[in-house]
């Protein structure tokens, strides 16, 4: 068994002179230190006691075991961006010796001071917004005029017809409800976007992920100047208060480390 | 709802999103592929969140899984596959479940 290095994160050589708390590494005995790279890079790491497969093994086989490392890697990467500029790593980003570290990181120099510009003095915020379904495809169906006036045809046509109009018009309203869900998400999501130097849009997660009763109807991220976020969380505020009484719900959170501005690929 | 901050539980998910998904900025010596994110995140939401109340309603079956238990012979892919599948199908199960029994409760 040799020992690895686990990094947490890589940070402005120029911010290392505030001083690294005392913080617990990866395991019980090691403790995070720092290790600067070049003049502008410095890596926040620790070592870790274990070999490249008990680390495999435990990450296929012991969900109890990923879900403390995962949230012990998220501890700290978020402790460490309150102290510094920082582009987090993903979970077990692992070396087998410094020289290595050093190598990946040399060969990544400019992107990764790029990204530090980019991130300096901002902050990752999510929002997602939640839909009651039912709710509004209640609201959907009765307030569409193009509707209105589709149900009012079917009712005239015989009763077999009658069937096959009314699966049409389900489907109608289905995909209705669709574009009502969209068009409303986007024209908040743009809203915000607005004090955001940088916005992505996510995946809608299902129900069994969020364990939510409602459908998650957007999914998405920004990247915010500072000086915005106040402006950015009344905004939406003002958006929970107006709509959340017609079946819309709202989550915002934040501030997180940049996970979503700072993964280029190498 | 409304505004919350990265150690809350309820952002569990984005944690877990977040740190098995994001953040890929350097390659390290070694790769650890996490092939499913969502089916983890749904196994430790549960864990996590709920095994008290998951234990009173006798919705441990995780300790039962294969796939969860530390113990568990190597498996390959297919067969992984598979039990995704099953998974899946029998969370929906016990969510159908669940929601039936709340509106039996109301």
């Amino acid at each position: 068994m040799s020992d690895l290095l686990y990094l947490y994160s890589l940070i402005p050589t120029n911010e290392s002179n505030t001083p690294l708390p005392s913080l617990q590494g990866f395991d019980d005995k090691s403790e995070l230190y720092m290790v600067s790279i070049g003049d502008d890079v410095t890596a926040i790491v620790c070592d870790v006691a274990t070999s490249e497969e008990t680390i495999k093994e435990k990450i296929d086989q012991d969900v109890e075991w990923l879900q403390e490392k995962a949230f012990h890697h998220h501890e700290r990467v978020l402790q460490l961006s309150k102290l510094y500029t920082l582009i987090p790593l993903k979970f077990c980003t692992l070396y087998k010796s410094e020289a290595s570290l050093r190598d990946t990181v040399e060969s990544n120099y400019e992107k990764l001071k790029e990204t530090f510009s980019l991130i300096e003095g901002k902050e990752e915020w999510n929002v997602k917004i939640y839909c009651d379904d039912e709710a509004l495809r209640k609201q959907v169906s009765e307030n569409n005029t193009a509707i209105q006036a589709k149900r009012e045809e079917i009712e005239e046509l015989s009763p077999g017809k009658k069937f096959f109009e009314r699966k049409k018009m389900d489907h109608y309203i289905d995909q209705e409800l669709e574009n009502e869900k969209t068009s409303f998400c986007e024209g908040i999501h743009d809203a915000l976007n607005a004090y955001s130097v940088l916005g992505n849009i996510k995946k809608n997660w299902k129900k069994d992920v969020t364990g939510r009763k409602e459908n998650m109807a957007w999914n998405s991220v920004f990247l915010l100047p500072q000086h915005e976020v106040e402006a950015f969380i009344t905004k939406f505020k003002e958006y929970e208060e107006k709509f959340t009484d017609s079946g819309w719900q709202f989550e915002a959170s934040g501030p997180w480390p940049a996970y979503h501005f700072s993964s280029f690929t190498s | 709802m409304g505004v919350e901050h990265p150690v809350q539980s309820n952002t569990i998910v984005d944690v877990l999103e977040k740190v098995l998904d994001k953040g890929v900025v350097v390659a390290g010596d070694i790769r650890v592929g996490i092939a499913d994110v969502e089916l983890l995140t749904i196994k430790i939401r549960l864990i996590v969140s709920s095994v008290d109340k998951a234990k009173e309603i006798g919705m441990d079956w995780w300790e039962n899984d294969p796939y969860l238990s530390s113990k568990a012979a190597d498996q390959n892919t297919k067969a992984l596959e598979e039990e995704n599948k099953k998974l899946h199908e029998r969370l929906e199960q016990l969510e159908r479940k669940l929601e039936s029994q709340s509106v039996e409760t109301r």
